[in-house]
């Protein structure tokens, strides 16, 4: 059984169908954007902090790893940076087809697009070194140790470039006076749609990891009857 | 003349309710799927639990 059950999956389901419908049909467009961009705000901004926390799960995985020396907290932090990269495409996209309506142009090299082609080659290079190293134990400590220097660049990468220079992307959700200035129908959609994006995450993590799980089982048991 | 065409039938959400309605069907699909993969890896998972 995953973290969701049955039910909660249900829920998910219905609660992200409903999203989509309060999020074009239900919540007005949001003030000072051209047309109805605003709107990708409810999936983007989600996205991105989905990637954040599957990023920061990695790197707490790692650091288990390296304490502990447990094969499934390898898994664990490499199923988490997975996601992270699928979740970081996915908002580099809804970006970009933001910045086409907003700025005429898929891409401007603003800082917060340089930041996040960044953070993708970062754990781009993780997926790359995992990939490299044949042997299991030390694949599982260099990818830890990897991890743990990665993350480190995330909270500089996604928060703090972006407010070091001057750039086109708008206000963060939290904004410079400490606040979120949205209209409620907006506040509502958008919580609702990073709470549900958050549960996705996480059923797309425990599946990840138990089919993970199941491969190290299969494999322990080939070895075995080779080894008979 | 009255435009009888399905496009000017369409709901007053306009384009809005296309893409509302392109991104329903993908989510439906994609949870379907989710939902299909999760049951069959809880298949497998119970007949490789020993019992006991």
């Amino acid at each position: 059984m995953g973290i969701l059950g049955s039910m909660g999956k249900l829920v998910l389901g219905v609660a992200m169908a409903a999203i989509i419908w309060g999020a074009f049909l239900w919540a007005r467009p949001a003030e000072n954007f051209v047309g109805e961009s605003s709107r990708i705000v409810f999936f983007h901004v989600p996205q991105a902090w989905v990637a954040s926390l599957a990023f920061l799960v990695a790197a707490v995985y790692s650091a288990l790893y390296l304490r502990r020396r447990r094969v499934e907290d390898d898994e664990a932090a490499a199923a988490a940076a997975r996601l992270g990269i699928v979740f970081c495409i996915l908002a580099t996209v809804t970006g970009s087809i933001f910045a086409k309506v907003m700025w005429n142009a898929y891409w401007n090299w603003d800082p917060r697009e340089t930041s996040i082609v960044l953070l993708l080659l970062v754990y781009g290079a993780y997926l790359g070194l995992r990939g490299a190293v044949e042997d299991p134990e030390k694949r599982a400590s260099l990818s830890a140790a990897y991890a743990l220097i990665a993350f480190v660049t995330v909270p500089f990468l996604m928060f703090a470039v972006p407010r070091m220079y001057a750039s086109l992307h708008p206000d963060t959700v939290i904004n410079a006076r400490g606040k979120v200035e949205m209209s409620r129908d907006i506040r509502l959609v958008f919580f609702s749609s990073t709470a549900a994006f958050t549960a996705l995450f996480f059923w797309l993590y425990s599946l990840d990891r138990r089919v993970s799980r199941m491969i190290r089982e299969a494999n322990a048991a080939r070895a075995q009857e080779i080894a008979a | 003349m009255t435009d009888l065409s399905p496009a000017a039938q369409a709901p007053a959400y306009g384009a809005l309710f296309y893409v509302a309605a392109v991104n329903l069907v993908i989510w439906a699909g994609i949870f379907a799927y989710l939902f299909w993969l999760d049951r069959r890896v809880r298949a497998i998972e119970k007949n490789h639990t020993p019992e006991g």
